[in-house]
């Protein structure tokens, strides 16, 4: 394999000094001061009829220009989820509804003057809720009593999906394979549990934000922290019925995404008010609305029943999935299927597979995209159920993971059989190093010196767990990358790509890839992204897709300039063009004769002195497949057992990303998300009160970890190479948020011998776990 | 909303005397409630009274307008194992703490507040201007209402000794605030217990010193280490907090407790 | 009202109402580098120093920071030449997003400034009030160290 020289190189972000001087902009940040300051009356009500809205008293404020609400924004169901068209997710909401569905749902929309006048104003709006039983428990979601969320309006987009809103359900996901039944009979043992994984915020620093203005054109234009600009341009254009070349959507520095920002929130509201009042407008949630009226990870309940051999075998699985969406859809389908797809194809050797999937509505908050996407959910059963087989086998985890996982050369049926809204496709694990991450991860960690040895140290006691992850890479013919490169005089490239770098380096990474290609450095290249006028379309920053399809996308467009900047080449020095080679820092050389011109020679003689061109390319790309990163991921813990704390001492990850394109951010992918889950492994969660409002909006009381609870936190890039990838890439940053979880429940037990499957490991609980199994073994 | 910006403490007095004022010491209290628009708000960061740290006499004085920061960077330059060091110095955020006062957590006395637990078992005093000029003791305080209304935190003060000092502030993150906290203050002479001092703070009646275990303990042989059923010794007045349950945070209240006397007790020093 | 301030060493007179937030007044007036999180305190990304102590500026009243030095984080660098500890968090790989960045790096100013050759447990408690989402702190607690060795050598040699 030639020799990288760009790729695999821990080149500084581009954008990093900037951040870090303060100078880069946010989308807060590009205000101008002249935006109507907008705000969003909120539903204090779980389940409620609006009888009527009157917003005349607000009206008739002095510096209130306009509210909008149910009574005079058009009804045009859509969903928000930010998706190809048509979206795999129900339509199943209106920017303003006549009814209300969760505790913090939109009422209205109040667009003033200033902040002051905007907040007197949705005072004043009347409304005459009439309130409605509300459900907020997932398994009381079908029962005939329960409150139907959703009418005879709703429907889903894509007829074949199954949607059943009368049922209270948004989606159902059905796989059988095999004879499950028969081959639980046959097994030596048969393990029965339910998990679940609760609600969740991203938390993302910068809140969510979008302003508009009109252009001098009249043409709409939005500021906005995103994921999915182009996703955003389209629905909006949609929710104001203008077409979309009129709107144009731009997406600044973000302030972090996470898979929250997946999702088309404000955009469509900013647009209104613009195009309504034909003034500037701006919306920015506050840190509580991001909490209760954005989007969050779904909690998801998780029964797990595997039938397995004495030698660890597993003959027949079966995973039932109960998804809480909340009050509407968005990615409803998607995840749950996910948490079949990403999780079970690891498992391949599993003959015998039924997997029954219910996403379910509740007048709670709305779920939506969250890093891992439903397979951290069923990570977080799988790897708990794989350490009980381990168990009662007695034998070795590493030894049974490392026999069981899927290999390369291997396939599984669950690929075929699912897909994100398309059927599934078949494909073959073309690269897999599992193994060589469990046995890296477990050396790191200090594996057998801790596990099964219960070490003490006072009321302290430690143990150590595993977990074996997979995701994807992309959604394969339905994610969409492209990229457009032109050459500057000088021999500079401007790349400009739809890609959405949310502060992941995509920017710079994609800059990477375009400058493998092409023999030259970074600096040589300038990177646009994320506009909708000026970029080419990319379907934006989810899915972990970015570096392999947006990757895809650049490789292909640099690979076709580097072909016109050859035939230049070969007519100016007048040799045949297969003579030519490139060497490194921008020249062409043909080694027969000495001659050699340097891409600044080929940039003047086409702009301006011989065969005059612009050399320029656009390159598209769409995966055939989803070659699976892997992890092992690795707890190091310590419980005490007089309180029920726990200690994270060490956090390792072993990883499969194939070639990573730059090391360090390939690292910070990984060291965020093994961070972001030990959170929600033990302190993060959504309280309620009786009547479905979330008690803890704020950091106050919604925990995440700080620099003084961070453990230390190893990451191993293993070398691997997959073929399909650019230069060998697969993704990174999601398959890291599904180990840490589970690794850490598999650590509590084999530091005391207890087990929890109910997220997050409070104190409390663990207290009330371990004096369960005192009181149980006393007896 | 009107500002006025005091530089001495008879100024401040001259405005608690109007209705409408707001004494604004470093703000994060004020910020947490909601700001009236209306109102007097007096400005104390200019009176240098207020922000004095003395050291004589046997007894230390710190000023209402010290921040958290401040008292407990001063206090640890002489003594690093100084109770205020330890419960000031770990409370909220570094950043915070350079807003937080003295004077402002007196009056406020949130039930997370790192400060009155150490204070109360200080034995602090608090002398205060305005409407009640008056040295008062910290308990004193505490229990009236009345107090507070129309009254500045000049200074707050405490005989100084040299404690034994453990402190425990029952957190889920390292910043946040405390579930309860415990304070406990030890002396010990010729292998005795001579003088045990434990507060708790965070339960209903926000600040309870525990005499059941002061008295369990007071006088006792150092070396002891069975001190009996302490869970029982603790109050019924834990509450429910996101943190655990009233009875999970008894409980860990009174490992708490058991850990924090292994620490102090025995060993040499006198 | 009207009052004055120092910020980032220039003199600013500016007209803003009674009950005003430091953050939004430095923000409203073009410093869009002190950056708005939470509005509680609890994020850090607010974060600026008031008189050099680390402060979050959503938590200060900007009438009680009249008169006195502010700096954000673009008042470290002396010149066009980057602070050395913003060229460590780029190097270190330790800007993402980069939203927390201003805050992070003004608490690690805060912390060298006083003990400038810190333990890791130092530094994560000097930087204990400024949250992030992105890194998982492994890489910040790389650049301030890196960045202390750089404000270490820059010392020597003045």
């Amino acid at each position: 394999m030639k020799e990288l020289r760009q790729v695999g190189r821990s080149v500084t972000k581009v954008d990093s000094l900037s951040l870090a001087s303060g100078k880069a902009k946010f989308t807060d940040d590009l205000l101008q001061g002249d935006e109507l300051y907008c705000l969003l009356l909120e539903s204090p009500h779980a389940h409620a009829e609006i009888l009527s809205l009157d917003a005349s008293e607000a009206e008739a404020l002095p510096g209130v220009v306009a509210v909008f609400h149910g009574g005079n924004v058009p009804r045009v169901l859509y969903t928000s989820a930010g998706q190809g068209n048509p979206e795999p997710s129900p339509y199943d909401m209106v920017l303003f509804d006549n009814r209300v569905r969760f505790v913090g749902d939109r009422v209205a929309l109040v667009a003033a003057e200033t902040e002051e006048i905007a907040r007197e104003a949705c005072a004043k709006i009347r409304v005459e809720y009439r309130e409605l039983p509300a459900n907020f428990r997932p398994e009381r979601a079908r029962d005939p009593q329960t409150p139907r969320l959703h009418g005879d309006q709703a429907f889903m987009p894509i007829e074949e999906l199954p949607y059943r809103p009368e049922e209270n359900v948004a989606s159902e996901v059905l796989l059988t394979i095999g004879d499950p039944d028969g081959a639980f009979e046959e097994s030596d043992f048969v393990e029965e549990h339910s998990y679940s994984v609760q609600y969740a915020s991203h938390a993302a620093l910068e809140p969510h934000t979008s302003h508009a203005r009109l252009d001098p054109m009249g043409r709409l234009v939005i500021h906005t922290s995103t994921q999915v600009p182009f996703h955003a341009r389209r629905i909006t254009a949609k929710l104001l019925e203008i077409p979309v070349a009129t709107v144009r959507v731009i997406k600044p520095r973000i302030g972090g995404g996470f898979g929250g920002k997946q999702e088309v929130l404000l955009e469509p509201l900013v647009g209104l008010v613009t195009w309504k009042t034909r003034r500037p407008a701006r919306l920015t949630l506050s840190r509580k609305e991001v909490f209760t009226s954005a989007r969050t990870r779904h909690p998801m309940k998780v029964r797990l029943k595997t039938g397995f051999l004495k030698d660890g075998t597993i003959k027949a699985l079966e995973m039932e999935n109960l998804m809480t969406s909340g009050a509407y859809g968005p990615h409803a389908m998607t995840v749950l299927t996910v948490s079949a797809w990403k999780c079970l194809p690891l498992y391949n050797k599993v003959e015998n597979l039924r997997f029954t999937g219910h996403t379910v509505y509740t007048n709670t908050p709305v779920g939506g995209a969250y890093r891992g996407y439903g397979a951290t959910q069923s990570h977080f059963a799988t790897n708990q159920q794989l350490d009980i087989i381990a168990r009662t086998c007695g034998k070795d985890v590493l030894e049974l993971a490392k026999s069981l996982h899927i290999k390369e050369g291997e396939t599984s049926p669950v690929f075929e059989a699912l897909g994100e809204g398309k059927g599934g496709v078949t494909q073959t694990i073309t690269s897999c190093k599992l193994s060589e991450c469990i046995d890296r991860g477990a050396e790191a960690l200090g594996w057998y010196e801790k596990r099964d040895k219960k070490l003490r140290q006072g009321s302290w006691v430690r143990g150590v767990g595993m977990a074996i992850c997979m995701q994807g890479t992309g959604l394969p013919r339905v994610d969409l990358g492209a990229a457009t490169m032109k050459m500057n005089e000088g021999g500079s490239f401007n790349l400009l790509m739809g890609a959405t770098d949310l502060g992941t380096g995509s920017d710079t990474i994609l800059a990477q890839i375009a400058a493998e290609v092409l023999g030259i450095s970074v600096e040589d290249i300038v990177v646009t992204s994320s506009d909708t006028d000026t970029t080419p379309f990319d379907v934006g920053a989810y899915a972990s897709s970015t570096t392999y399809v947006s990757g895809g996308a650049v490789k292909r467009c640099a690979e076709t300039v580097k072909e016109q900047i050859c035939e230049v080449a070969a007519e100016m020095m007048e040799v045949p063009r297969e003579e030519l080679i490139f060497a490194p820092g921008g020249e062409i050389r043909h080694p027969g004769s000495d001659k050699k011109v340097s891409f600044a020679e080929v940039a003047q003689y086409t702009l301006y002195g011989g065969t005059l061109q612009q050399i320029g390319a656009t390159g598209s790309f769409s995966g055939e497949v989803s070659p699976p990163p892997f992890t092992a991921q690795f707890a190091d813990i310590s419980v005490d057992c007089d309180t029920g704390k726990i200690k994270v001492h060490h956090l390792v990850t072993a990883i499969d990303c194939g070639q990573p394109i730059n090391p360090t951010l390939a690292e910070g992918q990984v060291e965020g998300a093994v961070l972001n889950a030990m959170g929600y492994a033990l302190y993060e969660e959504y309280r309620f009160n009786k009547k479905g409002g979330v008690t803890n909006a704020s950091f106050w009381d919604y925990k995440v970890p700080g620099p003084m609870d961070a453990p230390k936190i190893t990451t191993i890039l293993v070398d691997s190479y997959e073929e399909t990838g650019p230069y060998g890439a697969k993704s990174v940053s999601e398959v890291p948020m599904n180990g840490p979880a589970p690794a850490i429940a598999n650590a509590l037990y084999d530091a005391a011998g207890v087990r929890l499957y109910h997220l997050p490991f409070t104190p409390e609980k663990v207290l009330e776990a371990l004096k369960k199994e005192q009181r149980g073994r006393a007896s | 909303m009107e500002w006025f910006f005091p530089k001495t403490v008879d100024e401040v007095v001259e405005h608690l005397g109007k209705e409408d004022t707001v004494l604004h010491g470093g703000g994060t209290m004020l910020l947490r409630s909601k700001l009236r628009s209306s109102g007097r708000m007096v400005d104390l960061s200019g009176v240098e009274p207020l922000k004095q740290v003395i050291m004589e006499g046997g007894t230390t004085s710190l000023g209402g307008g010290v921040t958290y920061a401040e008292a407990a960077h001063r206090l640890g330059e002489s003594d690093p194992e100084h109770i205020l060091v330890k419960s000031l110095g770990g409370a909220a955020s570094t950043p915070l703490r350079n807003r937080i006062t003295l004077g402002g957590s007196i009056m406020a006395q949130p039930f997370w507040s790192d400060l009155l637990g150490p204070l109360m078992a200080l034995g602090a005093e608090i002398r205060l201007e305005g409407a009640h000029s008056q040295v008062c003791e910290m308990g004193e305080f505490l229990r009236s209402s009345e107090l507070r209304s129309g009254s500045l935190v000049h200074s707050l003060r405490f005989p100084f000794h040299s404690w034994r000092t453990w402190y425990h502030r029952e957190v889920r993150t390292a910043f946040d605030y405390a579930a309860f906290t415990l304070t406990m203050l030890y002396r010990q002479e010729r292998g005795m217990v001579k003088d045990l001092r434990v507060v708790l703070t965070g339960t209903s009646k926000k600040v309870e010193r525990l005499l059941s275990v002061e008295e369990r303990l007071q006088g006792r042989d150092a070396e002891e280490r069975d001190f009996g059923n302490l869970e029982a010794l603790l109050p019924e007045t834990f509450v429910d907090r996101p943190h655990g349950s009233a009875s999970y945070l008894r409980s860990v209240a009174a490992v708490a407790l058991e850990r924090g006397l292994r620490t102090l007790m025995g060993g040499d020093a006198a | 009202m009207k009052g004055s301030f120092i910020v980032n060493g220039l003199p600013r007179e500016w007209e803003f109402p009674e009950d005003m937030r430091l953050l939004d007044l430095l923000r409203r007036e073009g410093y869009t580098e002190v950056k708005c999180g939470c509005r509680e305190g609890m994020c850090g990304s607010c974060c600026v120093l008031l008189e050099e102590k680390l402060v979050n500026s959503c938590q200060v009243l900007a009438a009680s920071a009249m008169n006195r030095e502010i700096r954000t984080v673009m008042g470290l660098s002396e010149g066009e030449e980057p602070h050395p500890l913003e060229t460590a968090f780029a190097e270190a790989g330790a800007v993402q997003c980069g939203f927390c960045t201003p805050g992070m790096i003004l608490a690690a100013y805060c912390l060298l400034k006083e003990n400038p050759d810190p333990s890791e447990e130092e530094i994560r408690r000097g930087l204990d009030g400024n949250y992030c989402r992105c890194t998982g702190y492994v890489k910040i607690i790389e650049a301030v160290q890196r960045g202390a060795r750089k404000m270490r050598e820059k010392e020597v040699q003045e």
